[in-house]
C-alpha cells in the first residue's frame, strides 16, 4: 500500500517536471553587445543612406563556409537623436536620410533564449530605392549563457561599400 | 569396375529403393488406421460447442470472472485533489510566462535599444 502510495507520488513528480520541462522554465540568456561603425572618412559616402538593417542568423554555413541566409531576427537601425553635453546638445545614432548616418551607428544589446550554438549578425545599409549600398558582418559569434557583465558577447562590424 | 560388380551393385541399390518405397507405404496405412479409430475429422478443442461435454483448459467465461469494483479510486479525496492540482498547474503554466524577463540595459551604452527575447 505504501508503495503504490509512493508509486502514486512519484507519477504526479514526474508529471510536474513534465509539465514544468515542456513550458520552458529556464530563465538562461545569451547576451550580445553589436557595436556597428562606417569607415572614417568622407561623410558624402554615407548621403544615399535610408535606413539599416540589422539581420541575425543562428550561424549555419554550407559547404564552401558561405553564410546560408537562414535570419532569426531582423531589426531597423532606425536614426535616434540622443542628449549629449555637446556644441550641439545632441547626436545622432542610427541610419537616417537627409545625410544624418554617423559614422559610428552605435550600440544594441540583443538577447537570445538559445544557450548553444553560435550567431552571425549583418547590417545592410540601403538607399531609398531599396538597394544595399553598404554591407557589413560579423563573424560567427559563439552563444554564452550570461551570469555575470563579462559573459556578454561583443561584436563588431564594420562597413563596407557595396558599390 | 566390371560389368558383374555393376549389376550388383544396381540390383542393391534397387532393392534399397524398393524397401524405403515399402516401408512409407505401410507407414502411411497405419497412420490412417488410427486416424479412423479416433474418430476421422479433426476437431479444435478449444473451440466451445453446444455439443460440447467439457470446457477445455485456458478458455474462460470473462462473464462469470467479472468482479465489482472495490474501493474505486475516484472516490478518494486526494484523487480529486491531484486532479485539481494538475489542471491548477497547467492553466498556470500556459497563462503565465514561460521564461523570465533577460537582464536589462546596462547603462546608456545601448544608444539604439535593447531587443532579442525577453524583453
Amino acid at each position: 500500500m505504501r508503495t503504490l502510495r509512493f508509486s502514486k507520488l512519484l507519477s504526479l513528480g514526474l508529471l510536474s517536471a513534465a509539465i514544468g520541462g515542456a513550458s520552458g522554465c529556464s530563465s538562461d540568456y545569451g547576451l550580445f553587445s553589436v557595436h556597428t561603425t562606417f569607415p572614417a572618412g568622407n561623410a558624402t559616402d554615407r548621403q544615399s543612406i535610408e535606413q539599416c538593417k540589422l539581420s541575425i542568423s543562428d550561424g549555419k554555413t554550407d559547404a564552401d563556409g558561405n553564410l546560408l541566409p537562414n535570419v532569426v531576427e531582423g531589426y531597423l537601425l532606425e536614426l535616434r537623436k540622443i542628449p549629449a553635453n555637446t556644441a550641439l546638445g545632441y547626436y545622432f545614432v542610427g541610419c537616417g536620410g537627409s545625410n544624418q548616418t554617423p559614422q559610428d551607428i552605435g550600440r544594441i544589446s540583443y538577447s537570445t533564449s538559445r544557450t548553444t550554438g553560435s550567431l552571425t549578425f549583418w547590417v545592410d545599409a540601403l538607399d531609398n530605392a531599396g538597394n544595399p549600398v553598404w554591407h557589413g558582418v560579423s563573424d560567427a559569434q559563439a552563444v554564452k549563457v550570461f551570469q555575470t557583465a563579462n559573459d556578454e558577447v561583443k561584436v563588431e562590424i564594420l562597413m563596407k561599400k557595396t558599390q | 569396375m566390371t560389368r558383374a560388380t555393376l549389376r550388383r551393385t544396381r540390383f542393391i541399390c534397387l532393392g534399397v529403393v524398393l524397401a524405403l518405397f515399402c516401408s512409407v507405404i505401410h507407414s502411411r496405412s497405419v497412420w490412417a488406421e488410427e486416424e479412423e479409430e479416433i474418430g476421422g475429422d479433426y476437431k479444435d478443442p478449444t473451440i466451445v460447442t453446444d455439443d460440447s461435454s467439457s470446457v477445455p483448459a485456458g478458455v474462460k467465461d470473462l462473464g462469470k470472472e467479472k468482479k465489482p469494483i472495490v474501493d474505486p479510486v475516484y472516490e478518494k479525496w486526494w484523487f480529486w485533489a491531484a486532479a485539481v492540482a494538475v489542471a491548477g498547474a497547467w492553466v498556470a503554466v500556459a497563462v503565465w510566462p514561460g521564461h523570465q524577463k533577460a537582464p536589462k540595459c546596462a547603462g546608456s551604452d545601448y544608444t539604439l535599444g535593447c531587443i532579442g527575447d525577453g524583453r
